[in-house]
């Protein structure tokens, strides 16, 4: 029985001494019963912020907080049932895993026995049993991760919020634990909102992703959405890489547009936003490392020369200089069979115009 | 604050007028005048001979290899003075270099005299030198010993390396510790009582003389004005000054750390040298303390007995039960401020938090004579007359000592992330629920620490509660005091002893009962 989150012209000044900052501005987000949106951003972004607001440990300055049909806005924390889980566990020290975990439990006051059943269906649910009786700091990161996520689930909260979970794990761990709270979302269809930095543990995690910048919502979309149609040069440049390339836009045809930049003429896909554009505007012309292909020199649509070559086992990265006096990045896959081009080489670029983003410079 | 500002009032207006009259009669008297030069005389000779002995201690502990059993040895001692009574080892200097002194008849000077300038200075750096030593233990260990090798990597040797690289690291710490020895020398009351004699007047004795002997209370109130403006000058340089000139010496993440280097063969022989004597020496003060009270009467009649603990447990029962019990009442007073305050201030926006930290401390760097005058003078008259009850004493001990609690709770909240009480809240604990159950608990080793602190001062404290003490509350401290100036140091050697155990004992069972109370907090000793 998940509820939707909704917030309302979310806002939050930070008062220190002097300056004023506002750490959250006018954010607008529906998020549904049931689903897994993450906000993605670079520190300071706000997103953190929007999170403790929802948990109620901070107060909207404006604004309000929805969970489900009721107004949480001025609800204290401690009454919201919600579960938090932080970037650092925050597990209590002076406890077990036992009382951790029970902890939410006896302050509700259910009986002993229920409690008892219930911790150990908790740690069952994140496949944990048999450590009930350590301390925290007897356990390695993905069980303190596990017994962080216990310790909420076990309280049946409405809605599931975490604080870049992750982040303190190595590598390896950090991609198993990803899918794991994947599919015990899915499982327990609990409305989740997941804050994090890190794009790639975004676009495998998530439902929709909501990209934050300087306390605004710059886009939310679907991972694929976000990462094939950025609408914005801060998305593109944020999620994946982009070669940014700027110009000025000397004729639109349809759906694609050209662009000249210096000498060169690039063709970029407009699509149904040919309307937010007029020919003379100065934009920008958006290109992914891996839609270039580097063909020979007397082939593609582009010239450019090999500046630098670094072989990084699975692929191959290039920088190539464009005759506009522009480097851009070009990655390819390896293949024993494929070419590989040397420094200094004069090359030809093929650049399919449907894999070029035509977006406004801010 | 209320207590200071009456005391400026009586220094400052005479018949309700702005007056310097008072100041300037009171050291128009040479002997006044003779009393300001040796205080600041004395508190330069203790901080020299403090700083240098704690830091030969501190060297020793952390920089040369010696055994364990050694080093935990070392610390027993240096720990022995925290405990004590202040006049412990004035007693026991006098019992050996004194009039009858032992060591003066072993060596045939019967005309050696002990009182004045030597005595005081021996017994109060014997006293404050381990103040220097914690402090310098901090600073030495946080010295990177890898700089040494560092230096040696470039052809110094082990000697070169502590005289250019670990001695000037430690100026600041050791600044820092001269500046506590003099402030404590300086607001040192009960050694100067008992060894500086009239040639050798200071401060603090002559402002309780003036008070006590002459019933002066304004003269008395002008005298520990003259000690306040040192008392805040030293506090002041401390602050800021010492404390902006501490070198950062832990730079980036902290790699294995090398073995330490000491400071060359001889340099280590010849300090391990001194430690042993200065070591032996305290042992030997504290042991003449023990055999002194187990003796009729010191120097002439030598038989044993145990007549002077029967005089402590029936003259002196009174005090030793009124001292327990303000000890016990400021303990759980003050400890339970202590953690109040030190979260508020920590965890809440508070409007007057700058203001609370700064009177805390005030009454923590003030001399106890000024504190205790202070009390005296304002609270025998005026809106609120406490004088002679026990509320004034527990009130006086809280609020001057009160500030290292606070800090302890302070500095272990800042360990302690907010998140932890957010998740509290989280799961649906309130706001007090989650003071209980969490924060108290992870503030515990702090909470000890304040406590033990609190309950070890209101035993020992002399300066300041010499000046409330009345026939209803007596203090032990005060009846050692009476017993020196009797001549009864046997006795007086009883009650030390006494004091000290109940101190001991004191601290085994805070800890015991936070154990049992929190039987989890084994995780902090990391199991």
């Amino acid at each position: 029985m998940s509820v939707p989150i909704c917030l309302k012209h979310l806002t939050k000044i930070f008062n220190s001494g002097e300056a004023a900052f506002k750490a959250v501005d006018d954010v607008n987000l529906q998020i549904n019963a049931g689903e897994l949106v993450t906000l993605l951003g670079p520190s300071g972004c706000g997103k953190t912020t929007i999170l403790r607001m929802i948990a109620g440990f901070e107060t909207p300055t404006e604004g309000q907080v929805f969970i489900g049909k009721h107004d949480v806005t001025s609800i204290a924390a401690n009454k919201r049932n919600i579960g938090f889980v932080f970037q650092n566990y925050a597990l209590f020290p002076h406890m077990t895993v036992f009382d951790n975990i029970a902890y939410g439990l006896k302050i509700r006051k259910l009986p002993t026995g229920e409690i008892v059943r219930r911790v150990a269906e908790a740690l069952e649910t994140v496949s944990l049993g048999g450590i009930e009786d350590r301390f925290p700091n007897q356990l390695s990161g993905g069980e303190q991760q596990r017994v962080a996520l216990a310790r909420v689930l076990v309280i049946n909260p409405q809605v599931l919020l975490m604080d870049e979970p992750l982040s303190n794990l190595d590598a390896k761990l950090r991609i198993y634990m990803r899918s794991e709270i994947r599919s015990l979302q899915k499982r327990l269809g609990i409305t989740c909102v997941y804050v994090t930095h890190d794009q790639k543990e975004a676009l495998a995690l998530a439902d929709r992703i909501a990209v934050l910048n300087g306390g605004k919502v710059e886009q939310i979309a679907t991972p694929f959405e976000l990462y094939t149609n950025p609408t914005s040069l801060f998305v593109a440049d944020f999620i994946g890489q982009a070669n940014i390339l700027k110009g000025k836009l000397t004729s639109i045809d349809g759906n694609f547009a050209k662009v000249l930049i210096s000498e060169i003429t690039v063709i970029a896909y407009v699509g149904e936003k040919s309307l937010e554009f007029k020919v003379g505007d100065e934009v920008a012309a958006a290109i992914r490392p891996e839609s270039i292909e580097i063909v020979s020199s007397d082939d593609g649509t582009l010239r450019g020369q090999i500046v630098s070559s670094v072989f990084l086992g699975d692929e191959i990265e290039y920088v190539v200089k464009l005759a506009s006096g522009d480097t851009i990045r070009v990655v390819e896959p390896y293949r024993r069979d494929g070419v590989l081009w040397q420094e200094g080489q004069g090359i030809g670029l093929h650049v399919d115009p449907l894999d070029v983003r035509l977006l406004a410079i801010m | 604050m209320y207590p200071l500002a009456r005391l400026i009032y009586l220094v400052f207006f005479a018949d309700g007028k702005w007056s310097l009259a008072i100041l300037s009669k009171v050291f128009g008297s040479w002997y006044n005048k003779k009393a300001f030069v040796n205080s600041m005389v004395l508190a330069s000779a203790v901080g020299f001979g403090g700083t240098a002995l704690g830091f030969l201690f501190a060297f020793s502990v952390t920089r040369i290899e010696l055994p364990k059993i050694v080093k935990w040895f070392l610390r027993a001692i240096i720990v022995l003075p925290f405990v004590s009574p202040p006049f412990t080892s004035s007693i026991a200097l006098t019992m050996v270099l004194g009039p009858n002194g032992l060591l003066l008849k072993l060596l045939h000077m019967p005309d050696f005299n002990i009182y004045g300038f030597l005595g005081t200075w021996i017994a109060e750096t014997l006293t404050y030198f381990p103040v220097a030593f914690l402090t310098l233990t901090a600073v030495l260990e946080a010295i990177d010993p890898n700089l040494e090798d560092a230096a040696m990597s470039m052809g110094s040797t082990p000697w070169q390396a502590f005289c250019t690289v670990t001695l000037p690291l430690s100026i600041p710490g050791l600044a820092n510790s001269f500046l506590l020895l003099f402030g404590s020398s300086l607001a040192d009351f009960a050694t100067p009582l008992v060894m500086a004699g009239h040639t050798f007047p200071v401060l603090t004795t002559q402002a309780y003389m003036q008070i006590t002997g002459m019933y002066d209370m304004q003269g008395g109130a002008a005298i520990s004005f003259a000690l306040l403006v040192p008392a805040l000058i030293v506090y002041l340089l401390q602050h800021y000054w010492v404390e902006s000139r501490y070198y950062v010496t832990v730079s980036g993440k902290a790699g294995a750390r090398s073995k330490p280097k000491g400071a060359g063969t001889f340099a280590e022989v010849v300090m391990l040298a001194v430690i042993s004597l200065i070591s032996l020496f305290i042992i030997f003060l504290y042991s003449i303390i023990f055999l002194g009270s187990l003796i009729k009467v010191w120097g002439v009649d030598n038989s044993l007995t145990l007549e002077n603990y029967v005089y402590v447990f029936t003259v002196g029962r009174k005090a030793v039960k009124d001292t327990v019990t303000i000890a016990l009442v400021s303990t759980v007073v003050g400890g339970a401020i202590g953690v109040v305050i030190g979260y508020l201030v920590n965890r809440h926006e508070l409007p007057g938090r700058k203001a609370l930290e700064f009177i805390s401390l005030l009454n923590y760097v003030l001399p106890g004579t000024v504190v205790g005058i202070a009390y005296a003078i304002a609270f025998s008259s005026g809106p609120i007359v406490l004088t002679g009850t026990m509320a004034i004493i527990v009130a006086l001990c809280v609020s001057r000592y009160d500030a290292t609690g606070i800090r302890a709770t302070t500095a272990t909240l800042k360990q302690i992330d907010t998140s932890l009480e957010e998740a509290s809240l989280n799961l649906g604990a309130s706001k007090l629920t989650t003071f209980r159950k969490v924060t108290v608990p992870l503030i515990a080793p702090a909470i000890i620490t304040g406590t033990q602190y609190l309950f070890v001062v209101s035993m020992t404290a002399i300066s300041a509660t010499i000046f409330l003490v009345s026939v209803r509350w007596s203090l032990l401290t005060v009846r050692i005091l009476e017993c020196i100036t009797e001549l009864l140091f046997a006795q007086a050697a009883a009650f030390s002893v006494v004091l000290i155990l109940i101190v001991a004992m004191a601290m085994w069972v805070i800890r015991l009962l936070f154990e049992a109370l929190y039987p989890n907090l084994k995780w902090q000793r990391g199991i």
